[in-house]
């Protein structure tokens, strides 16, 4: 009776943990991207990275039908200098965290982009997770007049 | 030691400090950005603006003028420091006509005159954005004690530009007189612009 009820209780844990694993551990939140001048042709996108789960994960790659390729960044401040890194070997989600991908540190810059980035419009954007897999999310392009266009670091 | 010597140890002290507190208070107080003394950057260079028109810097004597290095394939910071100037500029109200915004572009070569136009018009029709010869970008950064590096993508097809980062604001004179960092509190430097304003053509 005692051994039955133990091996239910570790069944029971057992199907939850194997719960938890299948959720999607990873959430995206404010996907936005900036509208771009005539004749712009890169664009930059911002989201944040929402990781609720205890295990760390990696985002791998992100792409999107609305640039031929859509490539994480790293913008800095560094002794005088501002510039900008191409992060290649993929951005470490950390378990229970929130990155954010902001203005002026690290964002998405959309390469060679199909047309313009209208205020209004919205695309999708699809992340790939090493771990969660895929993850797919609207991006809505917002006027470069707006306030959380302009937040800085 | 007698009584008399020790009071006038201390007065004479006390009356220096009293005369050095009212010539303190005379000058003006510090600005927010870093204030440096009417230096001549970038004089001498030809720049063209994008209508093809020959600029100096030394032409923009008259206004207070913000200049920045950016580039327009930078999607990130500059336009996040256009648009920061922008909303600057419009809460100087009347004061605004007589600040101009400059970017010098660091990438002459993809930017024609036609996509820098596009780009720094986008933030604000009144912006402004000038070039320097492909030939004589070297040359420019030097006048402007200025840097720029040219990093290639890992796969070589493309490149972006590190820069230095420093906005300098010219005065009436169009001498150097601030140096300000592009995340610096945009109301702080606006109070820096209407002083410098005020100071007269």
């Amino acid at each position: 009776m005692r051994n039955a009820f133990v091996s239910s209780l570790f069944a029971a844990f057992c199907l939850l943990t194997s719960v938890a694993d299948a959720a999607p551990g990873i959430a995206l939140e404010g996907g936005r991207a900036r509208e771009t001048a005539p004749g712009q042709t890169v664009g930059a996108g911002y989201v944040t990275i929402i990781n609720a789960t205890a295990t760390p994960d990696r985002l791998l790659r992100v792409a999107s039908p609305a640039a031929a390729e859509v490539q994480i960044h790293d913008t800095s401040m560094q002794n005088g200098m501002m510039q900008m890194r191409l992060i290649t070997a993929g951005l470490s989600i950390p378990a229970n965290a929130r990155v954010e991908l902001k203005p002026g540190s690290m964002h998405l810059m959309l390469v060679r982009l199909a047309k313009p980035l209208v205020t209004g419009n919205s695309f999708p954007v699809t992340f790939e997770f090493e771990r969660s897999g895929r993850l797919v999310t609207q991006f809505t392009v917002e006027s470069t007049g707006s306030a959380s266009a302009t937040e800085h670091r | 030691m007698s009584k008399h010597f020790s009071l006038r140890a201390i007065a004479l002290p006390l009356l220096a400090a009293v005369a050095l507190m009212s010539a303190c208070s005379a000058p003006p107080p510090p600005f927010n950005a870093t204030e440096v003394p009417g230096l001549k950057y970038g004089y001498g260079v030809e720049l063209t603006d994008t209508d093809d028109k020959p600029r100096r810097i030394e032409d923009f004597r008259g206004n207070v003028t913000v200049v920045f290095f950016g580039f327009t394939r930078c999607p990130d910071v500059c336009p996040t420091t256009l648009m920061r100037l922008r909303q600057m500029r419009a809460s100087l109200g009347a004061a605004a006509t007589d600040v101009k915004v400059v970017l010098i572009s660091v990438d002459p070569e993809r930017d024609t005159a036609d996509a820098l136009r596009a780009y720094v018009k986008h933030f604000d029709p009144s912006f402004i954005g000038l070039r320097s010869d492909t030939k004589n970008l070297e040359g420019m950064l030097r006048a402007f004690h200025s840097v720029a590096v040219r990093v290639p993508a890992a796969d070589g097809s493309d490149y972006t530009i590190d820069h230095s980062s420093s906005i300098f604001v010219y005065d009436r004179k169009a001498e150097l007189r601030l140096l300000a960092e592009p995340n610096m509190d945009m109301t702080l430097l606006a109070a820096d612009l209407r002083r410098l304003v005020a100071e007269g053509k």
